[in-house]
């Protein structure tokens, strides 16, 4: 008897869903196979107004894709045994953050591949700045099978000895085009987005770093509002700082939480943040983008050496103003900075990665099942 | 394809039993699987045992595995479609104190038994494997350790060592056995009595057995209930007043040296040879002594004498047997009140006197 295939997504913190939705659009389109979004308990806890339950179950209409909610190693044990295929969890590892997809792999019967996909350009495990280690330590690992890294292996610094072998590199998953997909519609006038993840690990270097960043932030809106122009705020779909902490927004920001997939990015004129993916997604998205440091220089941004960075907020003005007077300039340095970081992004390479990946996984998986004597035989052999 | 079956408490707090055990002990199953058929091992188990841990500890074994949470119905379901049950039990002193149920039910649910480790199940040598060898050479013969021809035999054994009713009786017996003992041994082992249980009006029966048995002293009053056979017994003489207390053998060898010579024969209730002591009353008792003491119903009487009998009677218990401490048995809140040193107390069962 052979065993169904299938192909299951843990689904644990809110930012996976942006990672992992791509490839559930992918396998749907092209490969034959059922697919099933396992989302933790702490998963419906943590999304408390129901926008990313909403997109799961965008997803699964779109894809097929069943939705199963687990609470335990076990009853995910039971979403995955009498079957085979992959497994695939965009935040993994053996943090105590991660423990609910970590140990459902640990646990998984051995007829499953396990994919662990990076799911940031700075990302525990795979690239890490200093923040990341005195937090986490050097020694992060996975129980994936395999761990899909967005950049050439010797980028990703930050794998360790015992995982590099698993290290395969597809690139962000992200930057796979949607088939049909409708492009984002651009919902704003505003010229600029700043996007905020004050909650990240990567701020804490000292007690005013946040409140440094809100107070160029409040500053720069008011620059604004005196040229009669506006900004959109993107707080971090995870960290959500300002609307958990309540932080009274200047009344020309726009604030924005919609998923990142349902921005048209490529709209915006300008982008600034602190170190985060998004700083790498509006570069590629050929929006110029600055990297907020905070005003003493303690937080590691090397991980983003090329680009623009500023502080204070005149630095934001400035920022703004060379947008306009250079923004050719400007586009060019982020091309360069973007090769530096040898960073797999041509959407239809990822593409055929992924595809690859996954595809020959599954046969792989279910042929094993097949063939399911060699270990007793092999000892038969040797006895 | 060879169905195996384990089953079982997966996990415990203190142990490293259940599924630990199948683990370690895996080796059985990769022998059995070596023969000419493919194992499919069946485990059903406790859900709180299929934590994280265990579910990757189980990836080691060696055969295809389903797991199943346990479940009366299951277990029956999983017994009658396997061929065999894997039993591994380690030699820790937990494990091998065990009974032998999961062997029993393995064989009454009709599969084979492949045991491993330990060898608890013993007792049912004939009829269970502990070589996966055998077990094949057997498949292979097509005649089974347990088959038509053996459970005859089989429910014989089981009479024996694994019958319900067979070991409750058992039970029993050695618990009476023991109850038997402890008497006897208890009427041989002389006691010097150090208290003394003054008996109110609502006094339990086995408030004055336990005092016996322990081998104090149980002392009947006027207003305690006059069926029981007391060490002591106080009673009222109408017209004078006076009390006499009457004593059992077992009271009278403790009574001050002062009084012993005032001691006259007499009979106890119970018509055994007892001896009287004649005690002057006082005033309050004379009162009381007139009038015979009012039935159980009529409480608010009882209740206007009690406190004046039964602190009579604790003071005279005091005086005549110097070194004992005496304690008042009553499960009556009112009458505990009224003797003027209950109240506000709680409930007070006993009213201890002593220091």
């Amino acid at each position: 008897m052979t065993p169904r295939a299938q192909v299951v997504f843990l689904v644990n913190l809110l930012q996976d869903v942006n990672i992992i939705r791509p490839l559930l659009h992918l396998i749907a389109a092209e490969l034959d196979v059922p697919q099933v979004l396992a989302v933790t308990d702490k998963f419906i806890e943590r999304d408390k107004n129901g926008i990313w339950g909403a997109e799961l179950r965008e997803i699964s209409q779109a894809t097929g894709a069943a939705i199963s909610v687990y609470d335990s190693a076990w009853t995910a044990y039971q979403l995955l045994q009498d079957r085979c295929g992959v497994i695939v969890a965009a935040s993994e590892s053996n943090l105590g953050a991660h423990l609910h997809t970590h140990d459902v792999f640990r646990a998984a019967p051995a007829s499953y591949l396990k994919l662990t996909l990076q799911h940031g350009y700075e990302c525990v495990g795979f690239l890490q700045n200093r923040e990341h280690v005195l937090a986490h330590g050097h020694n992060v690992s996975f129980a994936a099978d395999v761990i899909c890294g967005w950049s050439e292996p010797s980028m990703l610094t930050s794998v360790v000895a015992t995982e590099r072998a698993k290290l395969c590199v597809t690139g962000p998953s992200t930057l796979i085009e949607i088939d049909g997909g409708p492009a984002p519609a651009r919902t704003t006038t505003a010229a600029g987005l700043v996007c905020e993840n004050l909650h990240s690990v990567r701020l804490n270097v000292g007690s005013d770093t946040k409140s440094s960043f809100l107070g160029s932030f409040g500053e720069f809106c008011r620059h604004l509002e005196q040229r009669g122009e506006s900004v959109v705020m993107k707080p971090h779909p995870g960290g959500q700082y300002v609307v958990k902490n309540r932080v009274e927004l200047p009344p020309n920001v726009e604030l924005n939480n919609n998923p990142i997939y349902k921005i048209d990015l490529g709209g915006f004129g300008y982008g600034i943040s602190a170190p985060s993916s998004i700083v790498i997604d509006l570069a590629i998205a050929g929006v110029p983008v600055a990297v907020w440091r905070d005003q003493d220089g303690r937080m590691d941004t090397s991980n983003f050496s090329g680009l623009a960075f500023i502080q204070e907020t005149r630095d934001w003005i400035a920022f703004k103003r060379d947008t306009d007077l250079r923004r050719a300039a400007i586009l060019e340095r982020q091309r360069a900075f973007l090769q530096s970081t040898r960073l797999l992004i041509e959407p239809k390479e990822i593409r055929r990665r992924f595809l690859s990946l996954i595809g020959n996984g599954l046969s792989a998986m279910a042929n094993a099942r097949r063939s399911r004597r060699p270990l007793t035989q092999a000892h038969s052999q040797i006895a | 394809m060879l169905d195996v079956a384990w089953f079982g408490v997966g996990d415990n707090t203190h142990f490293r039993i259940g599924l630990q055990d199948l683990v370690d002990m895996a080796e059985t199953l990769t022998a059995l699987a070596a023969g000419p058929f493919a194992v499919q091992l069946t485990i059903s188990t406790n859900a709180r045992a299929l934590e994280a841990d265990a579910l990757a500890m189980l990836r080691r074994l060696p055969v295809p595995f389903t797991v199943r949470e346990w479940s009366e119905d299951g277990e029956r379901a999983l017994l009658a479609g396997s061929l065999a049950c894997f039993l591994p039990v380690s030699a820790q002193p937990f494990s091998i104190a065990k009974s032998l149920n999961r062997c029993v039910t393995a064989l009454a649910g009709g599969t084979q038994v492949l045991s491993a480790g330990f060898p608890l199940y013993h007792p049912f040598a004939e009829f269970i494997y502990d070589d996966p060898a055998a077990l094949l050479a057997d498949i292979a013969r097509g005649e089974l350790r347990l088959r038509p021809d053996t459970a005859e035999a089989l429910a014989e054994r089981f009479d024996h060592i694994a019958s319900p009713i067979g070991e409750s009786t058992k039970l029993a017996q050695f618990l009476l056995g023991r109850l038997i003992e402890k008497r006897a041994r208890s009427r041989i082992a002389s006691v010097t009595p150090s208290l003394a249980i003054v008996h109110g009006r609502r006094t339990p029966v086995w408030s004055h057995k336990i005092a016996q048995r322990m081998g104090h002293l149980s002392i009947g009053t006027p207003v305690s209930p006059p069926e029981l056979n007391y060490d002591v017994e106080f009673r009222l003489v109408p017209g004078t007043g006076e009390v006499e207390a009457v004593m059992t053998e077992k009271a009278w060898p403790l009574l001050r040296q002062d009084c012993q010579a005032a001691l006259e024969p007499a009979k106890a209730r119970s018509g055994r040879p007892a001896k009287l002591l004649r005690l002057s009353g006082d005033g309050s008792l004379r009162g009381i002594a007139d009038k015979p003491f009012p039935s159980k119903d009529a409480k608010l009487r009882t209740l206007a004498s009690y406190g004046a009998v039964m602190d009579g009677m604790v003071a005279r218990t005091r005086h005549l047997f110097p070194g004992i401490t005496a304690y008042v048995s009553e499960f009556d809140d009112a009458l505990i009140a009224a003797r003027g040193e209950g109240a506000g107390e709680g409930s007070g069962e006993e009213r201890s006197e002593a220091p």
